[in-house]
């Protein structure tokens, strides 16, 4: 029995010592470092996610379920879990481990935030409200969570729960700036702009930095009626965000709607010099300097050099009609006369009834040597040329 | 007459509550006793609510900081872990007396350890919940050896019954996690419907507070209960029990498995290292300094920690087994190793060399 004794302890020497010889050599195979000190599952998992193997992690992550016992290191493994999961698109096997981890704790409300997250991030927006209502009644305080209810109730097409979750969170914290900015902007979309107004005005006075509040309260107060306030805060967005080439359109019709077509001119050129070759921009801009109450000659003629640049790259009615108005400010009639044929042609062919009247309208004062001065602007074909 | 190498005030038989120490009352009670626990465990639970304790507490706070905790954890948590394993190769006699221990136990260790990393999810999670299930009672049993230790070497007489009663308070701590923590105890054995039935959970809650009272004020109780005899119990016994009673019930779960295990690291490799020089000089072993007879022990611990610890689980997963497993599970195997051994080298027999250190005193000599 010694001797037995003795074999197998020298064996059980040997075997550790093997075991840690080459544990200590798998480590600097695989790390180029010796082993590490900690013994924190997690801390070994660092090296995974750095490298990119996240397989490898999500199989740590699965070896550490099925070890722990603490139902708070669980919890945490869980949650780990799912936003791995999450970050990698798995987002319903995301939402069923955030929902194995609330069985766990369901007063936790940082869980129940990554499964909001990420049901929402897969649409399922529907199931995010029955979630809000269960941690809103954990936790009935929280103004963060009645505007990010809000939101979800927003997308599911609840506008009036909306409007109330976004007012309760505005009673529970009146600086809340996405709640401001929430509650103003669902106004706005349900065309109560002149309420939606104040709460823009105070989400923009709480985050200054931010051009979209201002571009939301631009349009509100557009479509209030208060279109200097209107262009105020365009310009904000724009000193914020000067290559908002879309918000810079919008400024300029504004300007035009309202009698300021000076600056609407100036913000065209500013335009035109972030894109020089977008017909858009030569397009409106070469309308306005040649539908203006005195037209210069200099004005007149780069109005025609625009118009031309504009119908070589987009020859559609609009631009056509254009260079027909541009160069009958320029006083070449005749020419005018063709072009705006060439458009009334295009805008019939295109069913444009409305387009076709106008041009036609021109047309008869070209030929009268007209020009073409109290014409509407042309429908603007900007639209759908944003990018 | 006192024993060579003792201080008149340390007498065997003397009424002084603190009884014979090893090193001194300074150092035993703050290190051996975990005296130096109890300042800490205030400051982790309190500290931040105090403005002026606030910085200090969030420095103590650092040492579980993770970029620290590592090299905490190896100077004395694996340390300790190994200073067993050490212990019982430099026992003299341990090979004679514990051949199965010292020859085979290894072997089935490694075995079982084996079989678990590679069949984690039966056997794994069993041998995990084992562990944690286990450490409280081994903290509880380590205090109550320490107790008794220094109740046999201060010539407190404790009768069988007092015994008896020193070790049932000393486990309360242990029953209290048994039947109150999630995961491990009651928890893993009981299915948890079962423990859901309301008789069930108000039986269980009120147990758990009886022990909670039991555990902090039984140790108390009992001492005074001893403080009129001639010679009294010393008041490291209740300590011993005290501390590790707080670190259990007034720290949340986590934090009592790292706190509890620094500390009783601490007590571990204090009180191991003295027994390890004592009986080196004892047999006349004094070619080396007892600082560098400690130093060398300390080292060994190092060494053997770091190889259990960080070099160990890498092996498994050169086999192919996930690294979580191999960690978890080695520092599963490492504690169940070190209670089973413990459960050995640290008997009190008549012939055992350990009772010639508690009742010699012998101190701690410079080489000659």
């Amino acid at each position: 029995m010694a001797r037995l004794y003795r074999a197998l302890g020298i064996a059980a020497a040997l075997l550790f010592a093997g075991g840690v010889l080459l544990g200590f050599v798998q480590s600097l195979r695989a790390t180029a470092r010796p082993p590490a000190l900690s013994l924190d599952p997690k801390d070994h998992l660092r090296d995974f996610v750095r490298r990119g193997d996240y397989e490898r992690v999500l199989g740590e992550l699965d070896a550490e379920l099925r070890l722990e016992t603490s139902p708070e290191r669980r919890f945490d493994a869980l949650v780990r879990k799912g936003r791995l999961l999450a970050y990698l698109g798995r987002r319903d096997e995301a939402v069923a481990l955030y929902r194995e981890a609330l069985a766990i704790d369901p007063t936790r409300a940082d869980a129940r935030a990554w499964l909001l997250a990420a049901l929402a991030a897969s649409g399922r927006n529907a199931d995010v409200i029955p979630e809000y209502r269960e941690i809103l009644a954990r936790v009935p305080g929280d103004p963060v969570l009645h505007s990010n209810f809000a939101y979800a109730l927003e997308r599911v097409g609840d506008a009036d729960g909306a409007l109330l979750e976004y007012q309760r969170a505005l009673e529970l914290a009146p600086d809340l700036p996405q709640a401001n900015f929430g509650l103003g902007r669902l106004l706005h979309v349900l065309g109560r702009s002149a309420e939606a107004v104040a709460p823009l005005e105070r989400a923009t006075s709480l985050r200054p930095e931010l051009a979209g509040g201002y571009v939301w309260l631009a349009n509100a107060c557009r479509d209030a009626g208060r279109g200097d306030e209107a262009v105020a805060s365009y310009r904000k967005a724009l000193a914020l965000e000067p290559r908002l080439y879309g918000l810079r359109m919008e400024l300029s019709h504004l300007l035009i709607a309202i009698g300021r077509r000076d600056e609407a001119v100036a913000e065209l050129r500013r335009a035109l010099a972030d894109r020089p070759d977008d017909p858009v921009v030569l397009n409106n801009l070469a309308w306005l300097l040649a539908t203006g109450v005195e037209v210069t000659p200099a004005a007149a003629d780069e109005a025609v050099a625009l118009a031309r640049r504009s119908s070589e790259r987009e020859s559609d009615a609009a631009a056509l009609d254009t260079l027909g108005a541009a160069l009958a400010a320029a006083g070449r009639f005749g020419e005018a006369s063709r072009a705006a044929r060439k458009a009334l042609e295009q805008a019939r062919a295109q069913g444009d009834t409305a387009v076709a009247d106008a041009i036609a309208e021109r047309l008869r004062g070209y030929a009268a040597k007209k020009r073409a001065i109290d014409v509407p602007a042309p429908a603007p074909s900007a639209e759908g040329r944003d990018s | 007459m006192a024993p060579a190498g003792s201080t008149s005030s340390e007498r065997v038989g003397s009424r002084s509550f603190a009884g014979r120490c090893f090193v001194g009352p300074v150092f035993d009670y703050t290190w051996i006793g975990a005296g130096a626990s109890l300042p800490v465990l205030a400051l982790v639970l309190y500290g931040n609510r105090l403005p002026a304790l606030a910085p200090l507490a969030t420095s103590v706070g650092q040492l579980t900081d993770p970029a620290l905790l590592p090299f905490v954890v190896l100077l004395l948590s694996s340390t300790h872990f190994a200073a067993s394993t050490v212990r019982l190769y430099t026992k003299p006699g341990a090979f004679t007396a514990l051949p199965f221990v010292t020859l085979v136990l290894p072997l089935v260790f490694l075995a079982l350890l084996t079989l678990c990393v590679f069949q984690s999810g039966l056997l794994g999670h069993s041998l995990q919940v084992l562990y944690l299930t286990w450490s409280p009672y081994h903290y509880a049993a380590q205090a109550y050896g320490l107790a008794v230790m220094y109740c046999v070497r201060s010539g407190c007489a404790l009768g069988g019954r007092s015994k008896n009663l020193l070790r049932a308070l000393a486990l309360a701590p242990f029953a209290y996690v048994f039947v109150h923590m999630r995961g491990i105890g009651l928890d893993w054995l009981l299915p948890p419907s079962w423990l859901a039935l309301p008789p069930v959970h108000a039986s269980l809650a009120g147990l758990a507070d009886l022990l909670w009272i039991a555990s902090l004020a039984g140790p108390l109780l009992l001492f005074g209960a001893f403080a009129r005899r001639a010679t009294p119990m010393p008041a490291i016994a209740p300590l011993l029990l005290v501390v590790n009673a707080l670190w259990w019930l007034a720290l949340p779960p986590l934090q009592a498995f790292v706190w509890a295990t620094f500390f009783h690291g601490i007590q571990y490799l204090a009180i191991v290292v003295i027994f390890h020089v004592r009986e080196r000089t004892a047999r006349g072993r004094s070619g080396q300094s007892w600082l560098a007879s400690a130093a060398l022990f300390y080292a060994a611990c190092l060494a053997l920690g770091y190889a259990l610890f960080s070099c160990l689980p890498q092996a498994y997963v050169f086999a192919g087994a996930s690294t979580t497993e191999s960690v978890l599970l080695v520092t599963a195997a490492v504690n169940l190793h070190h209670f089973v051994v413990d459960g050995f080298i640290w008997k009190l027999g008549r012939r055992d060399t350990n009772r010639a250190v508690v009742e010699a005193g012998v101190a701690l000599a410079p080489a000659a």
